[in-house]
């Protein structure tokens, strides 16, 4: 899938991915990639931006820690961002119900060679 | 001998901080490290699945974009407030006002030099229609000249001469006040020295061909009258560009080698 389709939902993707547990950016685009089987390409750099975008808005906090060896920014989400991740699902699940209803009606038809 | 960090990540982070210098310290300290951790990351991953290092970093790399995708986007989302931005300028004009403020200053010692061997009529040339009766009886007032020409032209050399010193005394003043803000306020550094570099390097080769092209014409078309205020004022402008040159020349080959 192309990274502009992606890009749309790429708060919604950040959000969900760390609803769960906190991250830092390589574990959310490792995650995202496998959740995904690899289905969203997308540039991991774009993901860092997006990130920090998010937690201006309030959404994500974060801190520094040694991971590995290594210093890395943990993202979590904050009772915000939770309230925005309901708030987004809630949004994509009724989009893709609208188009699911449309696209399920025409008829299926096998594409000829 | 090759130096650890000569490898693409190394070269990658070194493009990425010299791109991130217009952003906030902190945002910029934060993104480069960020983006070095997911690097390495990324690197020992495929390093672990039996890439080879250089691959495994080009790999890495070829993953995560470019420079150019990811500052813009940083930089999209940070703004830096005008009053910053106001404040690099303001920064970076004191400075370099007060070098040309000063560079002027030494073309007046060099033209109160000219004026010493050659004579008013070597700095400046006065001619016929600017000598009204007044202006005349104003000179001549003022000096023992033998007429109203004599008058003005040690009036204008005068005036020539101490003009320029007089600047470069501003430029002096102006270089103690930047220096006092640069103690004052740390924090706030001005344009990066490259674009600072450039522009004065470029000001200064303007000033000096301008001036010595004006000073050639004065040799040739006036037989020298008047040329000292220009022939004063290109060396100093010319040795200044020469230093700025060197300046950028150094600063380029300090850039990392691909």
């Amino acid at each position: 899938m192309s990274a502009d389709k992606v890009k749309g939902h790429l708060d919604l993707l950040l959000l969900a991915i760390l609803s769960t547990a906190p991250g830092h950016g390589y574990a959310v685009i490792t995650q995202l990639r496998e959740r995904t089987d690899g289905l969203l390409d997308l540039t991991e750099g774009a993901v860092y931006p997006a990130l920090h975008r998010l937690e201006d808005l309030g959404f994500l906090a974060s801190e520094w820690h040694p991971v590995n060896g290594r210093r890395r920014r943990l993202y979590r989400l904050t009772p915000s961002g939770h309230n925005a991740l309901a708030h987004q699902r809630a949004e994509w699940q009724s989009l893709t119900q609208a188009i699911g209803n449309v696209v399920r009606s025409a008829p299926a038809r096998t594409a000829e060679a | 001998m090759n130096h650890p960090d000569d490898s693409p990540i190394g070269f990658f982070l070194d493009d990425l901080f010299e791109a991130t210098r217009a952003l906030p310290p902190r945002d910029a300290r934060y993104l480069l490290a960020e983006t070095e951790a997911h690097l390495r990351d990324s690197a020992d991953a495929a390093m672990a699945d039996g890439a080879q290092s250089y691959e495994a970093e080009l790999g890495a790399l070829a993953a995560f974009g470019t420079v150019d995708d990811l500052v813009p986007r940083e930089s999209r989302r940070i703004r830096m407030p005008l009053r910053r931005l106001a404040g690099q300028i303001l920064r970076s004009a004191m400075l370099l006002g007060a070098i040309g403020a000063m560079t002027v200053g030494a073309s007046g010692v060099a033209a109160g030099l000219i004026y010493l061997i050659g004579g008013a009529s070597s700095i400046v040339t006065v001619p016929a229609a600017a000598l009204t009766p007044q202006d005349c009886a104003r000179w001549l007032s003022q000096q023992a000249a033998a007429n109203c020409h004599q008058a003005a032209l040690s009036d204008w050399a005068f005036e020539t001469v101490y003009g320029r010193l007089a600047v470069g005394l501003a430029g002096v003043l102006l270089l103690i006040a930047y220096r006092s803000c640069k103690r004052r306020w740390p924090g706030n550094a001005g344009l990066t020295p490259m674009v600072t570099d450039t522009a004065a390097a470029l000001a200064f080769a303007v000033a000096g061909l301008w001036t010595a092209g004006l000073g050639v014409d004065a040799m040739i078309v006036s037989g020298g009258q008047g040329a000292g205020q220009w022939l004063s004022a290109a060396p100093v402008a010319l040795a200044a560009t020469a230093v700025y040159c060197t300046r950028l020349a150094k600063r380029i080959r300090q850039e990392p080698v691909r």
